[in-house]
């Protein structure tokens, strides 16, 4: 349900291009017209001189405009000028913060700073107006997750896990679990040394999405730290067969935990060694 | 009359300085990223096959055996130096990859943990650059005209050290 939900959301606004309601500010106000000047600027491509020139145009009329300072910021940081985009979508956060500190919580995320982007969603989720379900911007995962797998990389995994276990219990219809969600709370349960609970939650992340090969990993990871070494080989040899070694990899990825190809390989041959 | 005229000369010569500020905004090129030829930094071989057409798009460039593959490859040419042990920081790489898979045009950026520009040892800037433009494992992902376009990596270090993603 909640696909079906996110879909015709983002079906939606991929056409209206995010466009904000203008009419909320007095007419021939500098708000307005700053309003006004944002959209017209999303009507041209993302990153081009226009859109840009129109974006600071808006933002001279209305500096608090952060709506303008976050879509300005985007095409900078999209392209590796992190100083720049990081310096104006800080002026966004400022004008703005419950609608900005989770888009800046992504970019740290996403450039392996996961102490900052702990930072912004703590203070994120501590807003008292703060929404509970809120999306990374193409609308692919829900900021708790990048907050567990933040929590984990600095090696807090027991806080990850709560924030895991609340993550998956917030959703009343386990139809509602993404690609991801099982397999984040199932390398928590391993990295917390609960190894039946990782395998349980492993094992409905591949019934909902059975070709990551990932999955396979921390089921025989677990299956091997409860000492069954038989069932992780099999489990490895299982996964290799059925998957081949991809050519090349993306480098975006919003799985900071992400098992290779080699990694079957190397536990496998760890085990038949044993 | 002189003692009138300085303070209103030194006034105007502000209001002067400040319209100029102004002025110097940076310009922006057509596509923020478009990155033209630079002959003191830039290899006279590094050619784009179509100008017309290089997209801003970091998800079309991959890299064979992915970001642990450039650490792999960085870590076997890196070679640590004492003067490197107070550096923690990020450097963002931008760099373009034409239809033959050749690189260029590189640029970056190096920042503390919270963005902001900074400064590294001399020797280790040459050095992660150095590394970097030896890539040569760049991919085009999902395309069978291997179009031009612009990436960056991000290589994070502590004391001196890349931390492994």
């Amino acid at each position: 349900m909640k696909q079906v939900i996110l879909f015709a959301f983002f079906f939606t606004f991929s056409f209206i291009n995010a466009q904000v309601n203008c009419l909320i500010y007095p007419e021939n106000s500098d708000e307005r017209k700053s309003c006004e000047i944002t959209n017209e600027a999303l009507t041209y491509e993302q990153g081009s001189k226009k859109s840009q020139m129109l974006l600071d145009k808006a933002i001279l009329l209305n500096p608090k405009n952060d709506f303008a300072l976050k879509e300005k910021s985007v095409p900078f940081l999209k392209r590796g000028f992190i100083l720049e985009g990081m310096e104006i979508l800080n002026k966004a956060v400022e004008a703005n913060p419950r609608d900005n500190l989770d888009y800046r919580a992504y970019w740290f995320f996403a450039l392996g700073n996961y102490k900052m982007c702990v930072e912004d969603l703590e203070r994120y989720y501590a807003l008292p107006n703060a929404f509970p379900y809120i999306y990374t911007s193409g609308g692919d995962m829900d900021m708790r997750l990048l907050l567990a797998m933040s929590y984990a990389k600095l090696n807090q995994n027991k806080k990850g896990l709560d924030v895991m276990k609340k993550y998956v219990d917030s959703y009343e219809d386990t139809s509602d679990i993404g690609n991801l969600d099982y397999y984040v709370l199932g390398m928590l349960y391993y990295k917390n040394g609960e190894f039946e609970n990782a395998i349980n939650a492993i094992e409905k992340q591949m019934a909902i999405l059975p070709n990551k090969y990932g999955n396979y990993y921390y089921a025989a990871l677990s299956h091997k730290a409860l000492g069954n070494t038989e069932k992780a080989k099999e489990i490895l040899k299982d996964a290799m067969s059925k998957f081949s070694k991809p050519d090349y990899y993306s480098l975006i990825n919003y799985n900071c935990f992400k098992v290779y190809f080699e990694d079957l390989e190397n536990e496998y041959n760890l085990l038949v060694k044993e | 009359m002189t003692k009138i005229q300085t303070p209103f000369l030194l006034f105007l010569l502000l209001i002067l300085l400040s319209c100029n500020q102004k002025k110097e905004q940076k310009e922006y090129t057509e596509h923020i990223g478009d990155t033209v030829f630079n002959p003191k930094i830039d290899h006279q071989n590094f050619k784009f096959c179509d100008t017309s057409k290089v997209f801003h798009s970091r998800s079309l460039i991959g890299y064979i055996g992915g970001q642990r593959a450039i650490e792999k490859e960085f870590l076997q040419q890196f070679v640590f130096d004492e003067s490197f042990q107070d550096f923690t920081g990020t450097f963002s790489i931008r760099l373009a990859l034409n239809c033959k898979r050749e690189t260029g045009r590189f640029r970056w950026e190096i920042l503390d943990n919270q963005f902001r520009q900074i400064d590294s040892p001399k020797k280790l800037e040459e050095q992660v650059i150095t590394i970097v433009r030896n890539l040569k494992n760049w991919e085009h992902i999902n395309s069978e005209t291997n179009p031009d376009g612009y990436c960056y990596i991000i290589l994070n270090f502590n004391n001196g050290k890349l931390i492994l993603s």
